[in-house]
């Protein structure tokens, strides 16, 4: 009992293997005799005898019943459609070009600028380094003059200096004298 | 009872477009991505022609407003171009754009931090536009309303699915992509899904089933 058990579900394995192509083959089957009408005798004979089978069959015919009532998007693709991906493709890679030259300008132009740098650096340190000392010495006002700690002038005014030296020289010719 | 035989798998569906429509003689995506890996600008634009169609399906898939599908669908072949250099070619051209475009409409979810399903109130002039335009033209078919409100029924159901589960049933029933392809776009292996679609369908099924029994 159980090999027969066994033996029946390997046929009904490969009827369902099978019938498969069969339907392929008769697209326009709405019946099952119409659909089996190409299939092998033993497959007919299998169909025959077995119910789980025919169900099966049963419903591939029900389901492409149902599914007829889809449009086919197949169609949708007309001559139309080659040229309009070719002007994509034109598209696409007149972007990709762009995109390039930009990447290819950059770095002329920054050859460029390099070149342009160094020659307004030389030009600009040749006149430095020429160029007549025409600027006066600031002039040290007496308000400018630092003072010390205790206020008075770090530097001693040049009057105070003068003095000093008169003083110096009136006591060296009293010595002399 | 005999073993099943396996079956050889069949190619995509009848309906569906197929993932690489070339005519006899021409160039495959290899020569095409080699030359627009050396800035062959033709060879890109028929990659575009090529693929466009399985891109705007597996981004409607996730994304399912017409808005977005465009957008993510130019993005992901600007991209594709920026970074065709990269590309190895181990693997196809097709599993690699898959890719992006999986990943340019997850992140753009992620940024709008909203729900990928579409209702009434998102669609806009011009679908609603095609949509009065085919009941036009359809004639003696359901009422425009009646429809607008079968389809958001249906992603209604959707929506109680796992998005990765979600994106294969319409992947398969809606845009008519192979199981072998929906596996190149989730990077799985075909057989998980198989089963997945297998639960996914029985679990809308169910779905259906009990509402209709309330």
């Amino acid at each position: 009992m159980r090999n027969f058990l066994s033996k029946r579900s390997a046929e009904c394995r490969d009827f369902q293997s099978q019938i498969e192509d069969v339907a392929s083959a008769t697209p326009g089957a709405k019946e099952l005799s119409e659909l089996l009408t190409a299939a092998p005798a033993a497959l007919k004979e299998h169909a025959a005898a077995c119910s789980a089978c025919r169900a099966a069959v049963e419903n591939i015919l029900e389901a492409r019943a149902l599914l007829a009532e889809l449009p086919s998007h197949a169609a949708m693709a007309g001559p139309w459609f080659a040229p309009r991906v070719m002007a994509a493709i034109a598209a696409r890679k007149a972007e990709l070009s762009r995109a390039a030259d930009t990447w290819t300008f950059l770095p002329r132009l920054a050859a460029r600028l390099t070149w342009a740098s160094s020659i307004a650096l030389l030009l600009a340190s040749a006149w430095l380094y020429q160029r007549p000392a025409t600027m006066p010495a600031p002039a040290t006002s007496a308000k400018a003059v630092a003072t010390d700690i205790t206020g008075d002038p770090d530097v001693e005014p040049a009057s105070q200096t003068n003095v000093d030296d008169e003083f110096l020289l009136s006591l060296a010719e009293k010595q002399h004298r | 009872m005999p073993r099943v035989p396996k079956v050889e798998p069949h190619g995509p569906p009848a309906g569906a477009k197929p993932p690489a429509a070339k005519a006899p003689g021409a160039v495959d995506d290899r020569e095409l991505v080699r030359r627009a890996q050396g800035e062959d600008q033709e060879a890109f634009e028929e990659l575009i022609r090529r693929h466009q169609h399985r891109v705007f399906a597996v981004a409607g898939g996730i994304l399912r407003r017409r808005e977005d599908v465009e957008d993510i669908a130019q993005q992901v072949f600007v991209k594709a171009y920026f970074s065709l250099k990269r590309f190895d070619q181990r693997a196809a051209f097709s599993t690699w754009l898959y890719k992006i475009t999986v990943n340019e409409c997850w992140d753009l979810l992620r940024k709008k931090k909203v729900r990928p399903l579409v209702y009434e109130s998102d669609l806009s002039e011009e679908q609603a536009r095609q949509v009065i335009a085919s009941e036009e033209k359809g004639g003696g078919g359901p009422d425009i309303s009646d429809r607008l409100e079968a389809r958001q029924r249906v992603e209604r159901l959707l929506e109680g699915l796992d998005e990765r589960d979600r994106l294969m049933l319409i992947l398969k029933e809606v845009e008519g992509f192979a199981v072998e392809e929906i596996a190149q776009v989730l990077d799985l292996n075909a057989n998980t899904v198989k089963v997945r679609l297998f639960r996914a369908r029985r679990r809308i099924v169910n779905k259906v089933r009990k509402r209709g029994e309330e």
